[in-house]
């Protein structure tokens, strides 16, 4: 044994076994600390080391090396820690582009996703465009939380079904102007659930013109898809108003009125109502 | 399109009979029904999403004249028929013959399906834990104002506080704004069943053929199979749960939330005693104090980590309404004297009839599942957190933030 692998094996045995149901014990604040600052003393290669020691899935077998990775990463995001949070972010971001089972990969992205670091987003931006849906998911959920848009946006022309998806539920949140074109283009998708997303992305970026597909995806589409839709519309009326636009948003919430006339739809036309009475106020 | 005066639905009959009451006494809906039973135009229309478990006793909570017309649950594939039995929750929504929803999956749908069928325009009585983070009540409660839908959690504890003066006193006090300092602590010890619903770390295997292993982790991470993921130890991963913390406080702490007006507000700091917390599975917890903007203070002792015997230091203390009353000047007693009485809490059934907020609407829920949430939080990053019951946001802290604030699978979203 290497001395890098004889320090894991010392900081291996500071955890305790699960216990006779397969649960994870107690171990003291102060005695984890100790394990994390050594870990980080061993450096990224021990970090990398101990990733590979671990099983494919979580819990099929020794739980202790991710453990330890997970309670050093939580360690190094404490104030102060600044230095040791880049050096095990570095890492992780390495191991994600080296060849590693897909199981491997997803813990190293939710391990990234908890640091934060906006330092792994082309790495995190190359597994969305890498093949799996899997990691393609978990990648743009990370990027989605790290608050990086540009690895999505450069992502969406690239993929299709599921990851495209993905990418675009990733988007919604981040109300970044550059997605809008392509989430247009998306809101035209032959597949019903990409089209819900795209609508609820344009919505919450309030685009002006999406105003007149998305009204037209409301008066398409019934049933699940033209519920989604209009929640889309009231969305967007919403933040047109926020931001000034009275005529616009009142043209949504008028013609959302007026594709909803069934006598179980009262409750959207109060919405309706209650909306435009709001403008009126704005105006 | 339907001619106007065929589009009389039962909630317009229900709402315009709020102006016109003299008509309800005169032809009561027990006549018009026949023989004590309901009349058709005050029968309801009902679902079920969640059948296992807790889901008939939800379903009967519902308390109101109801046909339940669907049952939808993601371990039918291959026994449904898509007319009253369903695997896909959103079919059960299209269908505009229902008014009411029952949901008793497992809590990280929760918010999900709320959400949905308030869209939908039904009115929701939901298991605890009403969320699985922060930002999902926020929705929830967005989606009950947005909509005008009626929303109850299923834990009904406050409303037996409601019943009793002494703690309608005292809510209204500290709902009021009063009391700008006070030196309260309320220690809540035990019942979290802390080891028992934390989970287990067991290998991965094939789902079995009836469950819907996708829709079921739904905006979840989809990850490979393992058996204690689904069918009650769901509540120990993070992915679905918070562990008996998330599950069972919602219990304990409503009626303390309620009498304490901790429903009106969040707290602003918050600091665990915990070993390192596990990325996919809950664990164990020692204590969780959290401080409110007027020094009132809530403890948590699980009463199992370290050990047994494991305090946090603090004792009850300074809670009764005497106490808070005495705080006040002379010229604040006199206000307080002044203000009325709340409005008794609604039940689900009396909600819907008077379209009103329910006792447990979703705010009040959403913010004392807030008090879960960010114990759980604090308990995961290791570290004092400090929150904004404003913005909903931790101060400073972008961790423990996106904890708060979790993105999902698609196509599941807020």
């Amino acid at each position: 044994m290497n001395k890098t692998t004889d320090r894991i094996e010392a900081l291996l045995a500071g955890l305790p076994d699960l216990d006779r149901h397969r649960k994870v014990d107690g171990l003291p604040p102060d005695e984890a600390d100790n394990l994390a600052q050594r870990l980080i003393e061993a450096g990224s290669e021990a970090i990398i080391e101990l990733i590979d020691r671990s099983p494919a899935e979580y819990d099929d077998g020794d739980y202790r090396p991710r453990y330890l990775v997970h309670l050093t990463a939580s360690y190094a995001c404490r104030p102060g820690m600044e230095a040791a949070r880049r050096m095990l972010a570095s890492a992780l971001a390495a191991a994600l582009d080296g060849e590693r089972s897909e199981g491997h990969k997803a813990f190293i992205i939710g391990e990234l996703q908890y640091l934060g670091l906006p330092s792994a987003a082309p790495a995190l931006g190359r597994a969305l465009v890498a093949g799996s849906d899997r990691l393609c998911e978990c990648a743009a959920r990370a990027l989605q939380a790290i608050g990086v848009g540009g690895p999505l946006i450069e992502a969406l022309d690239k993929l299709d079904g599921a990851p495209r998806r993905s990418v675009i539920n990733a988007l919604a949140p981040m109300k970044l102007a550059k997605a809008a074109p392509a989430l247009r283009t998306a809101l035209a998708d032959p597949d019903a659930d990409t089209r819900i997303l795209a609508s609820h992305a344009l919505a919450q970026l309030g685009d002006r013109d999406a105003i007149q597909p998305l009204l037209t995806a409301c008066q398409t589409y019934d049933g699940w898809e033209g519920i989604q839709h209009a929640r889309s519309a009231i969305i967007m009326a919403e933040r047109l108003a926020a931001a000034g636009h009275v005529r616009d948003a009142r043209r949504v919430y008028t013609r959302l009125g007026e594709l909803h006339k069934h006598e179980k739809d009262q409750y959207l036309r109060d919405v309706v109502q209650r909306g435009i009475a709001q403008l009126h106020g704005t105006s | 399109m339907s001619k106007v005066g065929s589009n009389i639905t039962r909630r317009s009959f229900l709402k315009g009979a709020a102006a016109t009451s003299a008509a309800f006494t005169i032809v009561p809906a027990h006549v018009l029904g026949g023989n004590g039973r309901p009349a058709p135009s005050d029968t309801f229309g009902g679902a079920l999403i969640g059948v296992g478990g807790m889901g008939p006793g939800t379903y009967r909570r519902l308390s109101l004249p109801n046909r339940q017309l669907a049952q939808c649950d993601v371990k039918w594939v291959g026994q449904v028929d898509n007319r009253s039995r369903y695997t896909d929750f959103r079919r059960v929504l299209e269908r505009k013959d229902i008014d009411l929803i029952a949901i008793a999956t497992p809590p990280h749908w929760h918010a999900l399906i709320s959400i949905a069928a308030m869209q939908a325009g039904k009115d929701v009585l939901c298991e605890k834990p009403m969320t699985r983070f922060i930002g999902e009540g926020r929705a929830v409660a967005e989606a009950e104002k947005r909509y005008g839908r009626v929303f109850q959690v299923g834990t009904f504890g406050r409303f037996g506080q409601s019943r009793r003066e002494e703690h309608r006193k005292t809510r209204r006090l500290l709902a009021s704004g009063l009391i700008k300092k006070c030196d309260t602590v309320v220690v809540r010890r035990g019942g979290f069943k802390v080891k028992e619903w934390s989970g287990p770390l067991v290998a991965p295997s094939t789902p079995p053929d009836h469950l819907d292993w996708d829709m079921y982790c739904g905006p979840s991470p989809l990850v490979p199979y393992q058996r204690p993921r689904f069918g009650g130890m769901h509540r120990g991963y993070w992915d679905y749960d918070g562990g008996g913390l998330g599950d069972m406080g919602q219990h304990h702490l409503d009626p303390i939330a309620y009498t304490y007006a901790l429903d009106t507000t969040a707290p602003v700091e918050v600091e665990a005693y915990a070993p390192p917390a596990h990325p996919i599975v809950t664990g164990m917890w020692g204590w969780v104090k959290l401080r409110y903007a007027n020094g009132f203070t809530l403890v948590l002792e699980s009463g199992e980590w370290p050990d047994r015997d494991a305090r946090s230091g603090e004792q009850t203390r300074n809670t009764n309404f005497e106490y808070f009353y005495n705080l006040l000047s002379e010229e604040d007693k006199r206000k307080f004297d002044a203000m009325p009485d709340e409005e008794p809490l609604l039940d689900f059934a009396s909600a819907v009839r008077a379209r009103k907020p329910a006792g447990g609407n979703a705010e009040a829920a959403h913010r004392t599942m807030t008090i879960m949430h960010l114990a759980n939080i604090a308990i995961r990053v290791g570290r004092t957190i400090r929150f904004d019951p404003v913005t909903e946001q931790v101060i400073g802290d972008d961790e423990a933030n996106r904890l708060a604030h979790q993105p999902m699978r698609a196509p599941w979203h807020l």
